[in-house]
């Protein structure tokens, strides 16, 4: 009970935030919108299912081809539902692709993945009638007129603001009620060991690559957001960089809790900001952060201040029940 | 369409750029045959390699010197990387060591261009091997055989050290099945250390002779990198003999692409890696499923 409360309170405050940032801060939260989105879908394959993929930034790529393509060739598709066409665009290579990639384990399966992103970004790169290249795709996503007369102007970093949270929350909803599925549970003893799980009788292939299929498809989600707000999409958005980009992000924040890779991806984009100003060669430091945390603190931050963590010892927040004062 | 001489050329060119390829690309699969880890990093030391010896040229003025120092100062970071990193994490699995290794990467990459800069720059050809020499009906650079040359030797001494020698018959059943070995009393992450740090001085040996032949370039690790995922895939994780014939085959393949589809040229090595990875994930000549 009391939890909902805080979700409630958390949810509407993130719907006021704008009120307290100027534009340029609003288009950050915009970016860590759809990136964490794009973080925590890849977290459902990385963090729950033990799939490290290199080549997720695909369907990432696709949502946003889709996006734009059907704005260019369909004309004024209202935003959520081009969104919904785009992630089952992205549902629909994400099958193809894990129906290849999931049976492979460990470094084979990083790979794969790998290869059919690079094989993707050079379709994007060199079918230029489709996509235009290099020059990258326009994407003008039409004003939306809600039910009550309200018009959202796409162009207003405010109104994308809200519309992008809206479908980034229905799309984390959506994650954590899938995770809590009985074939959520099934993905995480999969994760542990698969042999066992295939002999105590799950269907090992079938599992993954419905995991694999619907992180596909949330990613998409998070590519269509991105292609819509930036209103270009180019071969850099399923290019190996962004492939990368986001398991730092997730990594980041941390792949052990649900929200993690979110928190992940707002301390990476806003660190990023700050770091672009001081140094050019901010990769350096990243990549030196990256490598630090891995050796010191692979649980990311959520296992610096999470439950049981540093911080919370320290401030003494979590206290083992036997010492809960009664 | 083009005369013979053309694809004889072109054939050249590919067993070139494939066996600078085998060099890289020889260090990642013993590395990954013996401690499962795919090493990211690899391919920063190749491009290490090749700044190190315009620095040494440029100091020195000697093309050769460059050949033993690169190799030293990596083998030595590759040592440390193993020694002082790698090892720490192995208890969390291959992901992390993975991860690591990419960490890395990503770092090496910036600081090449911290210290250098994001540009090009052009090492010269040895005075010794500049020039061309007639070949096949037409003109052809001597140093891009000096490359071919020198590669098979290295190639051919590789082999006989891990063909003829105790440590080389070490290295092989540790790779076949490390614990055993362990079990026989043989300091396993002592030849791990041994293998992984030979391997980044193979791939600084690479990044040297490159050097005069593709210029040193910020991209040039990443450029490599991908390619040589390719070749440890297609061979197969840990065999050598695979390494070679899928160098080999990706330089033909390169180079023949570009004469004949240039448009498509970078996706024949993708479909070729995906189609291996479907149809048989260890490799050509991998025993390892």
């Amino acid at each position: 009970m009391r939890r909902n409360v805080l979700i409630a309170a958390a949810i509407v405050l993130l719907f006021l935030m704008p009120f307290g940032l100027d534009t340029l801060r609003l288009r950050v939260a915009i970016e860590i919108l759809y990136f964490g989105l794009f973080a925590v879908s890849f977290n459902l394959l990385f963090g729950y299912s033990g799939m490290l993929s290199f080549g997720f930034a695909s369907t990432f790529g696709v949502g946003g081809y889709a996006v734009g393509l059907i704005w260019k060739h369909l004309g004024a598709v209202p935003l959520p539902l081009a969104v919904v066409m785009g992630a089952l665009a992205g549902a629909a290579v994400g099958l193809v692709i894990g129906f290849f990639c999931v049976r492979l384990r460990g470094t084979y399966f990083s790979l794969l993945t790998l290869a059919f992103s690079q094989f993707l970004f050079a379709v994007a790169l060199k079918w230029r009638d489709v996509t235009r290249g290099d020059d990258g795709l326009t994407v003008t996503p039409p004003d939306l007129t809600l039910p009550g007369g309200l018009v959202l102007h796409m162009g207003n970093a405010l109104h994308f603001y809200w519309l992008a949270l809206t479908i980034v929350l229905i799309s984390l909803w959506l994650a954590w009620r899938f995770i809590r599925t009985p074939l959520g549970n099934a993905a995480l003893l999969m994760r542990e060991n698969d042999e066992r799980a295939a002999f105590l009788g799950y269907n090992v292939f079938g599992t993954k690559l419905i995991v694999f299929t619907f992180a596909s498809t949330l990613a998409a989600v998070a590519g269509a957001l991105f292609a819509s707000f930036q209103r270009l999409v180019s071969p850099g958005a399923l290019d190996l960089q962004t492939g990368t980009e986001v398991v730092f992000m997730a990594l980041f924040g941390g792949t052990g809790a649900f929200l993690g890779p979110f928190l992940g991806t707002a301390a990476y984009i806003l660190l990023q900001n700050w770091l672009a100003k001081t140094t050019e060669h901010w990769p350096f430091v990243i990549g030196f952060l990256f490598v630090v945390m891995i050796l010191f603190m692979h649980t990311g931050l959520v296992g610096l201040f999470g439950r049981g963590g540093p911080v919370q010892r320290l401030l003494r927040l979590n206290r083992t029940p036997a010492e809960e004062p009664r | 369409m083009f005369g013979l001489s053309v694809y004889a050329t072109q054939a050249l060119h590919g067993m070139v750029y494939g066996m600078l390829l085998f060099l890289v690309s020889s260090g990642l699969t013993l590395v990954f045959g013996m401690m499962g880890i795919l090493n990211i990093a690899h391919a920063a030391f190749y491009m290490l390699g090749a700044y190190l010896a315009y620095t040494t040229v440029a100091a020195t003025g000697s093309f050769w010197l460059s050949l033993l120092v690169a190799p030293i100062v990596v083998g030595l970071l590759g040592a440390a990387v193993e020694r002082g990193l790698l090892r720490r994490i192995h208890r969390y699995g291959h992901a992390y060591e993975l991860l690591l290794t990419f960490g890395l990467f990503y770092m090496m990459a910036e600081a090449v261009r911290w210290i250098w800069g994001n540009y090009t720059l052009e090492v010269p050809t040895p005075a010794l091997l500049s020039g061309s020499i007639p070949l096949l009906g037409s003109q052809y650079p001597v140093y891009r055989l000096f490359i071919l040359a020198f590669s098979a030797l290295i190639c051919l001494a590789m082999a006989t050290v891990l063909l003829r020698t105790r440590v080389g018959i070490i290295i092989r059943s540790a790779v076949a099945d490390g614990e055993m070995v362990s079990a026989l009393g043989i300091n396993t992450p002592l030849v791990a250390l041994g293998v992984f740090s030979v391997g980044a001085a193979l791939a600084a040996i690479a990044g040297v002779i490159a050097a005069p032949f593709l210029q040193a370039d910020p991209a040039m690790g990443a450029a490599i990198l991908v390619d040589s995922f390719v070749v440890v895939v297609v061979g197969g994780f840990g065999s050598l003999l695979g390494a070679l014939l899928a160098s080999l085959m990706i330089g033909e393949l390169q180079s023949f692409g570009i004469l004949w589809f240039p448009a498509f040229a970078m996706v024949f090595q993708f479909l070729l890696m995906a189609a291996v990875l479907v149809l048989r994930p260890q490799g050509l000549f991998g025993e390892k499923g």
